[in-house]
């Protein structure tokens, strides 16, 4: 049943795993290197407890970083895809209810390295990965 | 019926995969930063209970000198709220801005006293563009992420001494309460800001400069 479809759609899904896998490390290594930015950035979205702050900007670039390894090296990669997506998810939710109460934030989506502030370029951009993300998901074996 | 049944194992095996990933990746976060495999600068445990809502000190509109080192401080929930009320200090003498770890706020009559003494160093946290159509006269324009970005910027603040008084565009912006973090992280101390920002100061009537290079300075 799969036949012809998987074939003329497996070099698509190789794309999106190894391209969602490396936006994954390149967005970890950035945050990594500098937590305390990070932290200010994740406690300017204001979504999560002031309390649990420090603790989700210690380890959500970590489960990142090893969600990316998965995609790129094929290992648990459909696991890695499906925690992609509902990540990518939560960040569109966090873009959006900043866009939506008016907070005029840096994303720290890639650490420092990138300063683009918070708005519908980021939201689509968001939207675009998770997309991707998902037909990752749903396509790998 | 064979298709259904490995689908189901193969489902198993991504719950595993995910908890697996969740599981590894708050490990090697926690053991980077609080088992010391990260040196510099290493957060440790006392970081994770840090609390963020006592982050800002705010110096009330009427202390007057030494009232800081009384303890005249208090703690706001939201550093982005505008502190107002106290009667406005007509103490002749400016209050004592001490040397905290953290952002202090002053109210907007705090900073026209600094102003007009000419007791503060003001910076302008925003865009090019916005200081050269208005800015507080003497404000040196550093915006946010240029600071964040180039260090030397930063050390080429020359305060001569006195406290630096950050500013931005007022209303949620946070640029100004940002860059005194990094003013701060980067080796300044006594650093304020007021949020009521630039419209505020224009709004009550203060004198304001434009062109993009600081006069006076």
């Amino acid at each position: 049943m799969a036949g012809l479809g998987a074939i003329r759609w497996s070099p698509l899904v190789r794309l999106a795993r190894l391209g969602i896998g490396a936006v994954f490390i390149a967005a970890a290594l950035a945050k990594i290197g500098d937590i305390a930015t990070f932290a200010l950035n994740v406690h300017n979205f204001r979504i999560v407890p002031i309390w649990s702050e420090n603790l989700v900007a210690t380890t959500l670039p970590w489960i990142e970083l090893v969600l990316g390894l998965a995609l790129v090296t094929g290992i648990r990669a459909r696991a890695g895809a499906v925690l992609g997506t509902a990540l990518m998810a939560v960040f569109v939710a966090a873009v959006g209810q900043a866009l939506v109460r008016g907070l005029d934030i840096e994303c720290g989506c890639f650490g420092t390295a990138d300063a683009t502030r918070v708005g519908l370029t980021k939201l689509a951009e968001n939207a675009a990965l998770t997309v991707a993300a998902a037909y990752a998901a749903l396509r790998l074996p | 019926m064979a298709e259904s049944s490995t689908r189901a194992r193969s489902e198993d095996g991504v719950l595993g995969g995910i908890a697996a990933i969740v599981a590894i990746g708050l490990a090697l976060g926690l053991a980077y930063n609080y088992l010391g495999l990260r040196s510099k600068p290493s957060f440790g445990l006392a970081w994770l209970a840090h609390d963020r809502t006592e982050d800002v000190a705010v110096l009330p509109a009427d202390a007057a000198d030494g009232d800081a080192a009384r303890g005249g401080f208090t703690s706001i929930d939201d550093p982005m709220a505008v502190i107002t009320g106290g009667a406005a200090s007509t103490a002749a003498a400016l209050p004592e801005i001490p040397a905290l770890d953290r952002p202090i706020q002053l109210q907007l009559s705090v900073a026209k006293r600094f102003f007009d003494a000419g007791g503060a160093l003001f910076v302008d946290a925003r865009e090019p563009d916005e200081y050269a159509e208005g800015h507080i006269p003497g404000a040196i324009d550093l915006p946010f992420d240029t600071a964040a970005t180039d260090p030397a910027r930063i050390a080429a603040l020359d305060t001569r001494g006195r406290p630096i008084i950050v500013y931005c565009g007022g209303g949620t912006c946070e640029v100004s309460i940002n860059l005194a973090w990094v003013l701060l992280e980067n080796g300044h101390d006594r650093v304020t800001y007021f949020q009521a920002g630039y419209p505020g100061w224009v709004e009550a009537g203060y004198p304001i400069a434009t062109g993009s290079t600081a006069e006076g300075s």
